[in-house]
């Protein structure tokens, strides 16, 4: 059998939603049977990728690739949309059904776990995410799929079907995310044509008008680093207080540390040395390469080629001073240095 | 011919093949449906039930009156009264391990995420949390359509019933004066519970899903028609499956009806058994829940849950009945079904 790859987590054999109590007794001590999810909210090139999967080898957690489920309200929907979209919105999950329910991820296990998720078509598409919880259980389930803060109603969704869940808000830098946001647009376009529907051309050209593509020179993706953020930001005044936390990415990579400790606490976790040090490895993932034939993706591909944490990826930004892919040298709008600084940025 | 001894390999197979049987197919649901037309003493009853050791009281969780879970939550959101307030208390202690603000919200997200299962799957599923327990499932909601009540019995063609009887001179006064107790709190919408009972228009059935009460308010229409449904309906249940209980007798006489119950289910009827079940106050759902989720059963169970034999004072058939002005008596069709459900 083909060794796993990276930390061997004990999962529990399959099992649905009940246990059988044979004791009366045992009733209510059955119960707390769910532990409710940790959903990543960030922008993509927000360095999510590597944070998500630092948290998820924390001992006590389990980090998901990108599921992307919550972009439809059942698997049906889900599939459908994934079968339009030009990006492979399916890999994440299809990795994650093989690792977890099939043990590995092989080209074998993939067509298992297509067939597996074609089978649940009628399920929510937050049903389904349930199962993946009660399967890593009692580890904390994590789960980011960036391109679902584009919507609203998304977000919505997601704290429709788990009220109890909690939310970390990842931000980065806006001249961070943009300048690595034109670098991978760049470097995209030379593999071939980005159609204006791509998730990556609209995160440049932001707010995308079909059938009017911006030209090269006027593609500026703090536009949307202002609306998806402040997306979150409306989202999340409707959680409670305690079950959100707002992290910058850099603080997390240039001294993780402190800023895994202070994630750890927040949810209730261990945050001892040795756990410290689980998370300071995020290679370690089963998701942290490129997956077998049918699923290669589920993550950023930069990540994906390189997992390493890397803390010089933080370097000091200024909200201040001309923006490097600006042709006429224009710098951040006044109202995304406001919303920067509100985030702890200078 | 001779039998091999097993080797204790095999021996080890076999134990692990039956127990993936009965994981994969679960003992079907035991449940007891109580039927009654509401203020027929179901909560008190169901509490009572639901305290033996070997059986699990639900509130009023109003499943079977749709078919998915998708209908449920529609017709919750246009209900004239808590609908959810019950399912939400039964997922937050059966699932999440206690009734508090905060499970009660996860107990939404975990029914939202089950919007695509049937409301009998929801059942079943709440009955496997509680096995081997029989479940005791009681919404009164369901005796209004026969099609409620066959569709319970296709989806569950081996739960028992037990038809929950009151007399129809103190069911309409219970009636009456819980309508006059809401009136106080402000005006009562013509879809509201409360008065399609007191002034349900006919007595036979009203095929249409909406019902025009009657301005002329007169509970023993339908006490009749919805006691009829059941009858009608129970016909086509094994008798074996089916019980008939004067819930005043329960309340007189707990000791022996209860014992009588729990022999007919095959459950224990020990004086330990028993007792229990003289504590309808001990059940979690037997005061206010928690922000949320704050009914789920009747106001007045909910006020004061302890079982009180007064309740079933006795009463009689004749003379007039005090909701009406003209001071009529019974109606001749009320008066003959209740003699034969043994009133007087």
């Amino acid at each position: 059998m083909k060794e796993r790859k990276g930390k061997e987590k004990s999962i529990r054999p399959a099992k649905a939603f009940t246990t059988i109590v044979a004791d009366a007794d045992a009733l209510h001590s059955n119960a707390k049977a769910i532990v409710e999810p940790l959903f990543v909210l960030a922008l993509p090139r927000s360095f999510s990728s590597v944070v998500c999967t630092m948290l998820g080898q924390h001992p006590q957690m389990y980090a998901l690739p990108e599921t992307q489920f919550f972009l439809a309200e059942t698997v049906g929907q889900w599939w459908e949309l994934a079968s339009r979209s030009q990006a492979p919105l399916t890999h994440g999950a299809l990795r994650s059904v093989a690792q977890l329910f099939y043990g590995e991820q092989t080209e074998a296990t993939i067509r298992l776990a297509r067939g597996w998720l074609m089978r649940r078509a009628h399920f929510t598409t937050a049903y389904l995410l349930e199962e993946f919880v009660a399967r890593v259980s009692p580890s904390i389930l994590i789960d980011k799929s960036s391109i679902v803060v584009y919507r609203f109603e998304n977000l919505q969704r997601i704290y429709r079907m788990f009220p109890g869940a909690r939310f970390l808000h990842l931000v980065r830098h806006p001249r961070g995310q943009g300048q690595s946001v034109m670098r991978y647009f760049r470097e995209r376009r030379t593999i071939g044509p980005l159609p204006p529907s791509h998730w990556l051309s609209q995160l440049v050209s932001y707010p995308y008008a079909a059938g009017k593509p911006r030209k090269i020179q006027d593609l500026d993706p703090q536009r949307a680093w202002y609306a998806l953020n402040m997306n979150i930001c409306e989202f999340l005044k409707a959680v409670p207080e305690n079950q959100k936390l707002m992290v910058r990415g850099e603080d997390l990579l240039s001294n993780p540390d402190k800023g895994l400790d202070a994630v750890a606490q927040w949810i209730g976790l261990r945050a001892d040395m040795e756990a410290i040090e689980q998370m300071k490895h995020p290679e370690r993932s089963p998701y942290a390469s490129f997956g077998p034939t049918g699923a290669r993706f589920g993550n950023d591909r930069f990540f994906l080629e390189s997992p390493t944490l890397r803390p010089d990826r933080a370097e000091p930004q200024s909200l201040e001073g001309p923006l490097p892919w600006s042709s006429d040298g224009h710098e951040l709008f006044p109202h995304v240095k406001q919303l920067a600084i509100q985030f702890g940025y200078q | 011919m001779s039998s091999h001894p097993q080797s204790s390999s095999q021996t080890a197979v076999h134990a692990e093949l039956t127990t993936n049987l009965q994981v994969l197919h679960r003992a079907p649901p035991n449940l007891l449906i109580l039927l009654a037309p509401p203020r027929s003493f179901t909560t008190i009853l169901s509490a009572m039930l639901g305290q033996h050791p070997q059986m699990y009281g639900l509130p009023e969780v109003h499943l079977l009156v749709a078919r998915t879970m998708e209908e449920w939550w529609g017709l919750c959101s246009e209900a004239t009264f808590n609908m959810d307030h019950g399912l939400l208390r039964v997922v937050a202690q059966l699932i999440f391990g206690e009734q508090t603000e905060y499970t009660v919200k996860q107990a939404v997200g975990w029914l939202r995420r089950r919007t695509h299962c049937s409301t009998a799957e929801l059942l079943e599923m709440l009955s496997h949390q509680v096995h081997p327990r029989i479940l005791v499932d009681k919404s009164p909601s369901v005796v209004y359509r026969p099609e409620f009540l066959r569709h319970i019995f296709a989806v569950f063609p081996q739960a028992r019933f037990i038809h929950l009887l009151r007399h129809p001179r103190g069911h309409g006064e219970s009636v009456m004066k819980y309508l006059h107790a809401r009136r106080q709190m402000g005006p009562v919408p013509t879809s509201h519970w409360l008065l399609q009972l007191a002034g349900y228009p006919s007595m036979s059935l009203v095929e249409s899903d909406v019902i025009k009460p009657s301005s002329e308010l007169d509970p023993q229409r339908a006490w009749y028609v919805l006691n009829m449904n059941i009858c009608d309906f129970l016909r086509s249940v094994p008798t074996h499956q089916q019980l008939q209980i004067r819930g005043e007798d329960v309340l007189r006489n707990p000791d022996q009806e209860l014992v009588r119950i729990a022999g007919w289910l095959g459950l224990r009827a020990d004086n330990g058994a028993i007792s229990e079940m003289k504590h309808p106050e001990r059940s979690p759902y037997a005061s206010y829940g928690p922000p949320g989720a704050y009914f789920g059963n009747d106001r007045n169970f909910l006020r004061d849950p302890v079982l009180h034999s007064e309740a079933a004072r006795p009463t009689t058939l004749e003379g007039p009945l005090s909701w009406r002005h003209d001071r009529a008596g019974f109606l001749p069709q009320v008066r003959q079904l209740a003699e034969q459900f043994g009133y007087a």
